[in-house]
């Protein structure tokens, strides 16, 4: 009965699924690891899974079929990696001999092995792993709102990680979260959606046998550097308050994380230690025939950029998805239509005018 | 809307972007050792003589940064300087060399005797002071001193790596101190093979494998008969590229498993085991021995390294410091005397791993404090702080240039606060016998073992341990014991000869 895990991404993020793939097999060989791809390889470049650390490879045409192209033409690229991730939990639960599949976010690494999480499968369903595990103090505002207020309006667990085991209630888990990121996977903060997140708010409503893993060794970041203190012990292992740790999660690599780790990591200088590897790491990695932000699925068939509000525009509008069955072929004409009637003035104006003609 | 002068004042003295006192306004009020001026005085300091809170951390010239942040910023340059390979490949091929024929008739020209001593180590100790070119220097002289040549080999190109395997370096040579022409190992091993031939007593000794490929290093030594070989460990580049076991050159590691998390994120771990290894092969190699400056080192090297016998260790400290009693008669205890200032130095390089930035940050924290006095005494000026500069230079022709400096100031006590366990620590054995009392930290290996063992210390066990001592009435209590300590004893430093010491006991 083996372990399985999996990371979603596209091309321009497979540097760090490396950093990631090879991270698993050096603390966990025996685990079966997972590539859910979101995208098609750039025309310079050829991925192949025989030179790569991981096992298997599933792409997004894979797991939704003749419905894909439709379907990722209605989310941008955050949206589309994690939308991906309960089918592709449903499709590696099918899988024989799987007993337990873990998610990791591409930009995560791990460090030291992870047995007593795997061994809390043994008698929990689901495992997830919250933002926050401490409160901050009540005089650090900046913290609260940083941190405490962040995770309210982004959810209350990171889905970087999450761990399921093969169960009926795993299972049906996976089929509920197939379902809901299928249809709303979406970045809309105003109507309370964050991609796949803020749904896992639901599941200790929704399924029993969850356990929230409390441990600070487990998706260290950012967001609770503030209560987190990183250390090497005697022996080279690095500690995080005394625990092991398991993985960090290395968000947003660049300016902001800079700052974010600046802010909260402060004279933790072993924190700074992990971010320099890992930045080397991501960079060893980094194969220039990729291009910079590169993702098939951004482009029409003309390599147009396709704008987000025009992919919202094709989502609501049941009429145009008629119109465009094929979304990614449109001419450039139809497109610079789409992109004109996207915008909301110019939607409010159409709607005015649509009004007055039914009167 | 009303303006208050206090606020003008403070907005005309005070960058209102960064909080610090602008520096045109702090050249103005203060000198280049952020004293403050004579007549500005009054802005700067209070009536009691203390100087204004709001002054307390005044910009440093692009250095007014805490401990952490110095960490950090030296992660970065280690993380990201890497030597540019190329550029010393293509130095290395501009180096005129000369061949072995030509080295053997300029080597026959300065020898004066039938006993040669081939010495390695990592740069020319004529032009680059330090700790390890300081024993070369020594040593060269005992030999020459006792009828014995001596042929200092160094590489050209300074690289902080082992050449790599195979790679014919280009190296620096010295005979009895007197430069010979550069040459490449290749032609070196030929030297050495033509000097073995005419059967010449050969001493190898090893004092440092950087920039050196240890493959040549052992063919040469196998190739040459069975000649004595003496392994000095003066540092842990035996278990490491990171001499001082700094992991990403901020914090002591202890040499921890290669598969550790600690070796896998830092600069020097990805190529460790190989190296460890190729210095291991060399170490174990027959009628090699392995000496130490001191026990630490063995313990250290004992419990990390793999290939390292040190059951037949030897141990010799480069200096033994012998207690003599400067009063015959026992006199009556006398009351400490009142002290109206303890003078404070950090001698040294003023470098990170050395403790410096501990030590400057003690200096600004007590700036104001007229009764400490601090001074650095060091070859090269430090950056301008709350503490005055000693020029001292120690050489093997002014040995006693430190200690002498250290007696001439009354130094009442030196802070060594190293960052690793050092393996000898010449500063404190001169802080000793110049008759301070020295503070020292837990982790500085020798350091802390020579206090343990003479007595003229302490050790503390953290940073805020020390910020607490210093600002405690321990201080003065230890001035005074030093004060007495001086009046009972004395320390005299006995100088080893290194590896002759070796070759005349065996």
């Amino acid at each position: 009965m083996a372990v399985h895990a999996f990371t979603s991404f596209s091309f321009s993020y497979l540097n760090r699924a490396r950093v990631l793939a090879s991270s698993i097999k050096r603390v966990h060989p025996d685990w079966i690891v997972w590539a859910v791809i979101s995208d098609h390889a750039p025309p310079s470049f050829t991925f192949d899974i025989e030179q790569e650390d991981f096992d298997r490879v599933l792409y997004l045409e894979e797991l939704f079929g003749a419905d894909s192209d439709r379907w990722v033409f209605c989310h941008d690229v955050i949206e589309a990696c994690t939308g991906v991730k309960g089918r592709a939990l449903k499709r590696i639960l099918a899988e024989d001999g799987c007993n337990k599949v873990f998610f990791f976010d591409p930009d995560t690494a791990l460090f030291n092995p992870m047995h007593e999480t795997v061994d809390t499968l043994n008698t929990h369903s689901i495992v997830l792993t919250p933002h926050q595990i401490d409160p901050e103090p009540r005089d650090d505002k900046r913290a609260i709102k940083d941190n405490e207020i962040c995770s309210l309006h982004y959810g209350s667990f990171n889905l970087g990680f999450v761990g399921v085991a093969n169960t009926d209630e795993g299972r049906r888990f996976a089929e509920w979260w197939d379902a809901r990121l299928t249809d709303w996977c979406h970045d809309r903060l105003d109507i309370g959606l964050f991609v796949d997140q803020k749904w896992c708010n639901l599941i200790p409503c929704y399924f029993d046998s969850v356990k929230v893993l409390r441990d600070p060794g487990l998706n260290v970041a950012s967001w609770n550097l503030s209560q987190r203190t990183v250390n090497f012990d005697k022996q080279g292992m690095a500690r995080v308050n005394g625990s092991p740790l398991k993985f960090f999660h290395f968000t947003k690599l660049g300016p902001i994380g800079d700052r974010m780790t600046l802010r909260y990591a402060k004279d933790n200088v072993e924190v700074h230690e992990l971010w320099y590897w890992y930045k080397d790491e991501v960079e060893k990695n980094t194969d220039p025939k990729i291009p910079k932000n590169w993702w098939k699925f951004g482009l029409l068939s003309n390599n147009m950029k396709i704008r987000k509000r025009v992919r919202e525009l094709y989502r609501e509008s049941k009429k145009i998805q008629r119109i465009y069955p094929n979304p990614y072929a449109i001419n450039i004409f139809s497109y610079l239509f789409l992109s004109l009637i996207s915008i909301n003035f110019v939607r409010s104006l159409l709607k005015i005018i649509n009004r007055l003609f039914k009167r | 809307m009303e303006i208050r002068l206090k606020s003008v004042v403070n907005i005309i003295f005070f960058s209102p972007r960064t909080g610090h006192l602008r520096p045109l306004v702090r050249h103005v009020l203060f000198d280049r050792n952020l004293k403050g001026r004579k007549h500005f005085r009054w802005i700067t300091h209070k009536k009691s003589g203390r100087i204004k809170r709001k002054f307390l951390n005044i910009e440093q010239p692009s250095d007014n940064l805490s401990i952490a942040e110095r960490q950090i910023q030296i992660l970065s340059i280690t993380r990201n300087n890497r030597e540019d390979e190329s550029l010393f490949s293509d130095w290395r091929q501009k180096i005129a060399c000369v061949n072995a024929e030509t080295l053997i008739i300029l080597l026959r020209e300065h020898l004066i005797s039938r006993s040669l001593a081939i010495s390695f180590s990592h740069d020319n100790f004529k032009k680059v002071s330090g700790g390890i070119q300081l024993c070369v220097d020594k040593e060269l002289g005992h030999f020459n001193e006792n009828g014995r040549d001596y042929l200092h080999v160094y590489p050209k190109i300074p690289v902080t790596r082992l050449a790599d395997k195979g790679e014919d370096i280009a190296v620096g040579l010295s005979i009895n101190g007197i430069e010979l022409p550069p040459a490449h190992m290749s032609e070196v091993l030929k030297l050495v093979r033509l000097i073995a031939s005419e059967e010449l007593e050969i001493t190898f000794v090893i004092h440092h494998l950087m920039g050196h490929s240890p493959e040549i290093i052992g063919q040469m030594i196998q190739e040459s008969g069975k000649h004595p070989t003496y392994f000095w460990v003066h540092d842990y580049f035996s278990l490491c590229r990171s001499y001082t076991l700094l992991r990403n050159g901020i914090q002591y590691c202890d040499a921890p498993d290669t598969r550790s998390n600690a070796c896998m994120t830092c600069a020097y771990g990805a190529d460790r085991q190989d190296h460890m290894t190729r210095i291991g092969k060399l170490a174990s190699a027959k009628n090699m021995k392995l000496v130490f400056p001191s026990e630490v080192a063995r313990d250290i090297l004992t419990c990390s390294a793999i290939g390292f016998d040190t059951s037949e260790a030897i141990i010799l400290p480069h200096i033994r410091l012998n207690e003599v009693a400067t009063v015959t008669e026992r006199s009556e205890k006398k009351p400490c005397p009142k002290l109206d200032s303890i003078t404070i130095a950090f001698i040294g390089t003023p470098v990170h791993l050395k403790g410096w930035d501990v030590f400057r940050q003690i200096t600004e924290l007590s700036r104001g404090d007229e009764n400490l006095n601090f001074l650095v005494f060091s070859a090269k000026p430090p950056v301008p702080g709350n503490y005055r500069w000693i020029p001292v230079h120690t050489t093997a022709d002014t040995p006693h240039a430190m200690v002498s400096a250290l007696e001439n100031c009354q130094v009442d006590i030196v802070i060594t606060w190293p960052g690793w366990a050092e393996t000898f620590s010449f500063v404190t054995c001169e802080a000793i016998v110049g008759g301070a009392y020295v503070i020292t930290n837990s982790w500085s290996g020798n350091v802390a073992r020579l206090i343990e063992k003479h007595g003229r210390g302490i050790i503390l066990e953290s940073q805020s341990a020390l910020l607490d001592f210093l600002s405690s009435p321990k201080l003065s209590e230890a001035a005074c014991l030093i004060m007495t300590d001086r009046e009972k004893s004395r320390f005299v430093a006995e100088n080893s000869k290194l590896t002759y010491e070796i070759m005349e006991s065996h």
